[in-house]
């Protein structure tokens, strides 16, 4: 038992109600009118200081840092292939910079073809439409046909993105999952499969379908180190000089110690809470971090950045429908409201209730993509800590 | 408020005997001085007087002794009443009503820390009834003490009448007393446990001193006596674990592909939000030939918390009934 863990959680919970109590007696008006001045000040950020924290993956190997360790083994597991054919599969959290990876990861292969996949596959027709451009093999109409591909003259590395993409929670959800994995292993002499799969449906797949023993090799994306993250936002922020305000809380040991320092110290102090705070929010995950900043900006003055430590928003306890709709979005990475449907087994206009009040709540997003007739439900990077605690905790999953 | 008002017929009890064992003392500890005193004068007035003046000193100490005997009993009864001074037992309600309190507020703690810490809320209510044992152990040995200050003879002379009391009177009682206290420090089942005991089946609420509440699966509070618990066999799903194991009945024709029939079974399982994915999934077959021949599939996988028991078998009938209906499972039987 964690004895450590039991304790800050019983900190957690008496700070937690301990505010909740202060609000309830003392938020007086002049607390909501400073709130609107900050909403006031962030819109005032330029919108092309907003566009170097912007998430979007990178193109080049060159740029993509903290990631060296992870290169290595993708370029040993290449070599592995070459012994015993194994395919590789890359495990990770949302946001941890997988895609960017796999971009950089053409200087170890250049000769690979990458397959996103952005939302889920349902049947095989559709499967096969994008293996066989993938393969260049476009006579074949089912996958038996990719099974007998014609052989090339040179090595294949097909990267396979998001291969959760290929099953539904839900009775005969999986079919197309196994079908391509036995794809993969009719396959894997002549070509060099890479998979990606996000951490959550690893571990559900793992655990019902035994979804790991298919791959020789896994590779699980670190958390990015601190030095790392701090040295990327630098980067981004070039040009423009930091000043680090008062966060909205501070311990009473900060509160002293900025009582007795001078105007450059205290500065130093502020900086140091704030980085803090910012590896405790992100954990490692460059996209959490990214956001953090964002959300930090307090407004951008000429050539100075004033930052205010952002400060989440506590989400409440979530329904028990509540938590069961985000672990399957967990699980699958995004879902429209029918996949939900299906895979919870309740009415259509029920799933899509409790989807209208999770996004009122901010804890998911809508985004429809191209090739896609309804919106696909994610969840937002932002309070996905809090959502995996509750998911932990009240549901009994071991996912942290 | 059972045990608040236990604790206060205890001290009532205590006060009572208390009293009467300091009047019965301090009176044969008087008669015994006089016995005493008046044989060391009758033998000195012999020895002075021995020319017959006895018949005198007799009637003297005929006189002193019934005087001396009142004075006792003034005494005693002066005693009787301090023991048994209101001051006392303002205290004893006080003090009973104050731990009363603390346990209710204990186990309100208790429950709120048990919902927050959802991984440990068996561990954390299975505290409540040994922090309320040991709350009214302390408070009842305090006030004894403290209060009575009662000497070796008195506690066992007290033990020998409470005992002899509740003999007679609250056999049954003290029966459940020492079946809660059995149940609380021999642990056959715990606070949060899925028991089935004598046909009731249930998650268990509390564990009083008294009596034990079940919470059964049609939502009724049953509460059973210590004392029958504790002669019952008593079978225990989840023993102390969060999850337990929920067994799916199917009942099918004998003639299915049962193939395709272990697959749906199977996926109904592992794709419910219900089930524990850290433990394995099981589909059995067993045929029956007793009244109409018949397969029963048995689906047995774990539940993520023993509170989802239901909910998990009805979900996995549901979407198991629906997609064999759909492949035609059983129209097979026709």
């Amino acid at each position: 038992m964690d004895f450590k863990n039991i304790f800050y959680k019983i900190v957690d919970f008496v700070m937690h109600y301990g505010k909740m109590t202060y609000e309830f007696l003392f938020l007086d008006e002049k607390e909501e009118q400073s709130t609107v001045e900050e909403v006031q000040e962030r819109a005032e950020i330029p919108e092309a200081y907003l566009q170097r924290f912007r998430l979007h993956p990178l193109q080049d190997a060159k740029q993509l840092e903290g990631r060296d360790e992870e290169i290595a083994m993708m370029q040993r597991g290449y070599e592995n292939w070459k012994i015993t054919r194994s395919p590789l599969l890359i495990v990770g959290e949302f946001g941890a910079g997988m895609t960017s990876l796999l971009n950089a990861s053409s200087a170890i292969y250049p000769h690979a073809r990458i397959l996103e996949n952005k939302i889920n596959i349902s049947n095989d027709e559709e499967l096969v439409s994008e293996l066989k451009n993938g393969l260049n093999y476009p006579e074949a109409r089912t996958l038996k046909d990719l099974e007998t591909l014609p052989k090339n003259d040179g090595e294949q590395v097909i990267i396979f993105e998001n291969i959760e993409r290929l099953f539904l929670r839900k009775i005969h959800g999986f079919h197309l999952l196994e079908d391509f994995l036995l794809l993969i292993h009719a396959t894997k002499k002549d070509i060099f499969w890479v998979a990606t799969i996000n951490q959550y449906s690893y571990y559900y797949l793992n655990q019902v379908i035994n979804f790991g023993a298919n791959f020789l090799s896994v590779i699980r994306l670190q958390p990015i180190k601190k030095d790392i993250i701090e040295g990327i936002i630098q980067e981004r922020n070039k040009g423009y000089e930091c000043v680090y305000l008062k966060p909205g809380t501070s311990s009473g040991t900060l509160s002293q110690q900025l009582k007795n320092s001078d105007a450059s110290a205290k500065q130093q102090l502020l900086k140091e809470d704030f980085f803090n705070k910012l590896h405790a929010f992100a954990g490692g995950n460059i996209s959490q971090a990214m956001l953090f900043w964002k959300r930090s900006l307090a407004y951008v003055k000429e050539k100075r950045v004033y930052i205010k430590a952002y400060e989440p928003k506590p989400i409440g306890q979530l329904t028990l429908e509540e938590l069961f709709v985000l672990e399957a979005i967990l699980q699958h990475t995004s879902l429209s409201n029918n996949e939900l449907y299906s895979i919870l087994r309740n009415s259509n206009k029920g799933s899509k209730l409790i989807l209208e009040k999770l996004m009122e709540n901010d804890l998911l997003y809508a985004k429809t993509y191209e090739g896609s007739f309804e919106p696909e439900y994610q969840i937002n990077l932002l309070h996905l800590n809090a959502v995996k605690a509750q998911i932990h905790e009240r549901l009994n999953r071991n996912i942290l | 408020m059972f045990n608040y008002i236990l604790t206060l017929c205890f001290l009532l009890i205590c006060t009572q005997a208390s009293a009467q064992i300091d009047f019965l003392d301090s009176l044969g500890s008087q008669i015994e001085e006089a016995i005493t005193k008046d044989s060391i004068d009758r033998a000195e007035e012999a020895a002075e007087n021995a020319d017959g003046e006895q018949t005198e000193d007799e009637e003297a100490a005929a006189e002193t002794t019934p005087e001396a005997v009142r004075d006792n009993l003034t005494d005693a009864i002066g005693k009787a009443t301090d023991i048994i001074s209101p001051a006392k037992i303002l205290t004893i309600i006080i003090a009973s009503l104050f731990v009363w309190l603390t346990t209710k507020g204990t186990n309100w703690m208790y429950r709120s820390l048990a919902d927050s810490f959802n991984r440990r809320r068996l561990q954390i209510l299975r505290l409540q009834p040994i922090t309320n044992v040991i709350l009214w152990v302390i408070t009842i040995y305090v006030l004894v003490v403290t209060l009575f200050d009662p000497t070796r003879q008195s506690l066992l002379a007290l033990m020998g009448s409470s005992a002899l009391a509740l003999g007679f009177a609250a056999q049954d009682i003290v029966k459940n007393i020492f079946g809660g206290l059995l149940i609380i420090f021999d642990r056959p089942f715990q606070v949060g446990d899925r028991i089935n005991i004598g046909g009731n089946y249930g998650e268990v609420v509390r564990i009083g001193i008294r009596n034990t509440n079940i919470n059964t699966l049609d939502d009724s509070i049953v509460t059973i006596p210590n004392s029958k618990i504790i002669s019952e066999h008593i079978s225990n799903a989840n023993s102390g674990a969060l999850d337990c194991m929920v067994v799916v009945d199917l009942w099918l024709p004998v003639g299915i592909d049962v193939e395709k029939v272990r697959k749906i079974a199977f996926e109904a399982a592992i794709t419910s939000r219900y089930l524990n994915i850290d433990k394995a999934v099981t589909v059995l077959f067993f045929d029956h030939f007793d009244n109409q021949p018949a397969t029963n599939v048995k689906i047995k996988a774990y539940v993520l918390d023993a509170r989802y028991e239901k909910g998990f078998a009805g979900d996995v009938t549901e979407a198991a009934k629906k997609a064999l209906s759909e492949a035609g499972i059983y129209e097979t039987i026709q």
